[in-house]
């Protein structure tokens, strides 16, 4: 009796301290994209297809399925199973088989065998149905040697596919701009953290890097030439080149859907306004026309509408407009900062999300927050520190933002509903994240 | 007393002489191939062997040409669940159900019988799935009490898209049966059709309820 008072008397308190003095709700989404239990899955070690593996190389038998465990549980459409100690001492199980796994509750099991050639990987998978005792899918991926880490993310983006009829993303990078002394230099990494490469050896400034909508080139603000133009860097021969040095500000770009036009700011007439330009530079037309500062813009998944950030009501607010700068509608009134805003790619949920001061007064949070694109109550992800630049995943089920924490600033992930926080990197000098679309197969 | 010998060895050089220039016109028949299909139970709660049943794949398997959507199909099912065609012996298990269905929906959902057009489809996941997706695209106009009920039936292509939707069994309510098609429709594609199941594509009679 005595432990139910000291719960009621816990939750009652948690409740108490929960209510923060804004007015924002925080609402219960589905754990998983498609609103169903995640699917249960075994993940054995792979085999070895012959014995022929170099020294160097066995480890890959068990690090290509943890690569996959964890793109799996990222994903949030899987819950791993494991084989658990337990289990395996009443049993006296060192090698767990089908039996095994069923009794563990497991519904699929993804088994492999690798097979390493001088130049080449080949890795024959199979995804088998538990309860019916049948291949559900059967495939052979290859790659290169060296890429190793690539070709486990592959193989849980084809299971995903499988299973869910939805594309993954274990095969999507990050770009971020990192501190180096008074530098600011573009990186980039998989999506885990894991391969980081410099992009950028400019030693100057560099910020907000937007992908091209197949993956191929970057374009972000540089002070290379000593004003703030926009260059666009090409990921295949890692060459850059300015396309838009207008005079003043050249600043915030983002691409639409189509690759065919670019949105940035553009101070050219003397106040912050947001344009449209191609990618090789030339001005289409002008958005937005008032003595506001006008920036952030992203696109719709179909490119029909623009959201932007505006202070023309006297505090920065997000705004929807059509495609040409008309209709423009205000979509946020919680909160006196609400800027950065990102529309999720995926038309199935649209959301926008964006950077709100969620606790109202001057010294509030900076949290990362979600909102219909029809406009509605806001869903807070986040709820400590100071965070900023959201950007949706191309499935629109995570955001990547970055955090500061004094003078630090470092990359997280976060589920669309909130759950999930991930650390991306652990450098203290990481800002401006990007999410990168899927790669073009 | 040689004229049999001679009259024999002129029927045999002959006949022969025929056999050798015979038109070979006419091609070798073959009796028919028969298309045998083994059917599996739902294995939820079957005994566990270390599975190799990969290796027990029908085959070869009958490739149906496509019929004509229409009332002619579901009169055709109707045939077959009552009269199994010969070429399809079950030959591992005699008293496997000529069709799969799920009747047990949990009560919060919009679904009656759920008859599957192919017996040996035995991915409950898959099922469970696919009208979880529909579940939630499914809205339903029509507010009142009474009992209404809409058959529909589509096909699972290989790759996950729909095809051949029809309402089999209208409701009555024009509204309520375009719901039912629309939740469909929204859902479409599912997820790919798992590799081992052979068929060209899985055929559901859906019912929708209310």
């Amino acid at each position: 009796m005595k432990k139910i008072l000291l719960l009621v008397l816990f939750f009652s308190t948690t409740e108490l301290f929960a209510q923060r003095p804004d007015t924002s709700i925080r609402l219960t989404l589905e754990r998983t994209p498609t609103g169903q239990e995640p699917f249960a899955i075994a993940i054995e070690d792979f085999k070895a297809e012959d014995n022929l593996i170099p020294a160097g190389d066995w480890h890959w038998l068990s690090s290509v399925p943890n690569v996959i465990e964890n793109d799996l549980e990222f994903s949030l459409f899987f819950n791993v199973v494991d084989f658990d100690s337990t289990y395996r001492r009443i049993f006296a199980v060192t090698d767990p088989i089908f039996d095994d796994w069923f009794r563990l509750g497991a519904r699929f099991i993804l088994r492999g065998a690798l097979s390493f050639k001088p130049h080449e990987v080949f890795a024959q998978v199979k995804l088998i149905d538990v309860n019916a005792r049948r291949d559900v899918m059967s495939k052979k991926f290859k790659t290169e040697r060296g890429f190793e880490r690539r070709l486990a993310h592959t193989i849980a983006d084809a299971v995903i596919e499988q299973l869910t009829g939805q594309k993954g993303v274990s095969s999507t990078q990050m770009a971020f701009a990192s501190k180096r002394n008074q530098t600011k230099e573009l990186f980039a990494c998989d999506y885990d953290g894991e391969n980081l490469y410099q992009l950028t050896f400019d030693k100057s400034i560099n910020l907000s890097p937007a992908f091209s909508p197949d993956a191929s080139q970057i374009v972000y603000t540089s002070y290379k030439s000593g004003t703030p133009d926009l260059w666009i860097f090409d990921l295949s021969s890692g060459k850059a080149k300015p396309i838009s040095t207008k005079k003043g500000l050249n600043a915030s770009a983002v691409w639409s859907p189509d690759g065919k036009r670019i949105a940035l700011t553009l101070t050219i007439d003397g106040n912050p306004e947001l344009y449209l330009i191609e990618p090789s530079g030339r001005v289409i037309s002008r958005l937005t026309y008032n003595d506001g500062i006008d920036t952030s813009p992203t696109f719709s998944p179909d490119g029909k509408y623009i959201a932007f950030t505006s202070d023309r009501s006297g505090s920065p607010q997000i705004y929807v407009a059509d495609g040409d700068g008309l209709n423009v509608t205000r979509l946020t009134y919680e909160g006196n900062y609400n800027a950065s805003p990102d529309w999720s790619p995926n038309p199935a949920n649209p959301l926008i999300t964006y950077v709100g001061r969620t606790t109202g007064d001057e010294q509030g949070d900076f949290n990362i927050c979600a909102i219909s694109s029809t406009g509605g109550l806001r869903q807070v992800l986040t709820n400590t520190g100071f965070n900023e630049n959201p950007h949706w995943s191309p499935d629109g089920f995570h955001v990547v933002f970055s955090r500061k924490v004094g003078d630090q600033s470092d990359i997280f992930t976060i589920g669309y509903d909130g759950t999930g926080l991930r650390q991306v990197t652990n450098t203290g000098a990481a800002s401006n994240p990007v999410w990168s679309p899927r790669p073009i197969q | 007393m040689k004229s049999p010998y001679f009259i024999s060895f002129i029927v045999h050089f002959f006949l022969i002489l025929v056999l050798a220039f015979w038109p070979a016109t006419k091609k070798l028949v073959l009796p028919p191939s028969q298309t045998i299909q083994v059917r599996f139970r739902a294995a939820a709660q079957a005994a566990l062997p270390e599975a190799k049943a990969e290796s027990v794949i029908p085959k070869p398997k009958k490739i149906e040409k496509p019929v004509p959507p229409g009332p002619k199909l579901v009169d055709k099912i109707q045939k077959l669940k009552k009269n199994p065609p010969k070429q399809e012996p079950p030959k591992t298990e005699p008293k496997a159900e000529p069709k799969t269905t799920t009747s047990s929906a949990p009560a919060n959902t919009p679904f009656g019988e759920t008859v599957l057009e192919n017996p040996n489809f035995p991915y409950t996941y898959y099922l469970e799935q696919m009208l979880n997706r529909i579940d939630q695209a499914w809205e339903n106009p029509v507010r009142s009490d009474l009992p209404l009920s809409t058959v529909i039936y589509f096909r699972v292509q290989k790759e996950g898209r729909v095809t051949d939707l029809q309402i089999e069994a209208p409701s009555g309510f024009s509204s309520f049966d375009n719901a039912c098609r629309r939740a469909i429709l929204s859902s479409d594609p599912f997820a790919p059709l798992p590799s081992d199941f052979v068929d060209l594509y899985l055929g559901i009679h859906l019912e929708f309820k209310q």
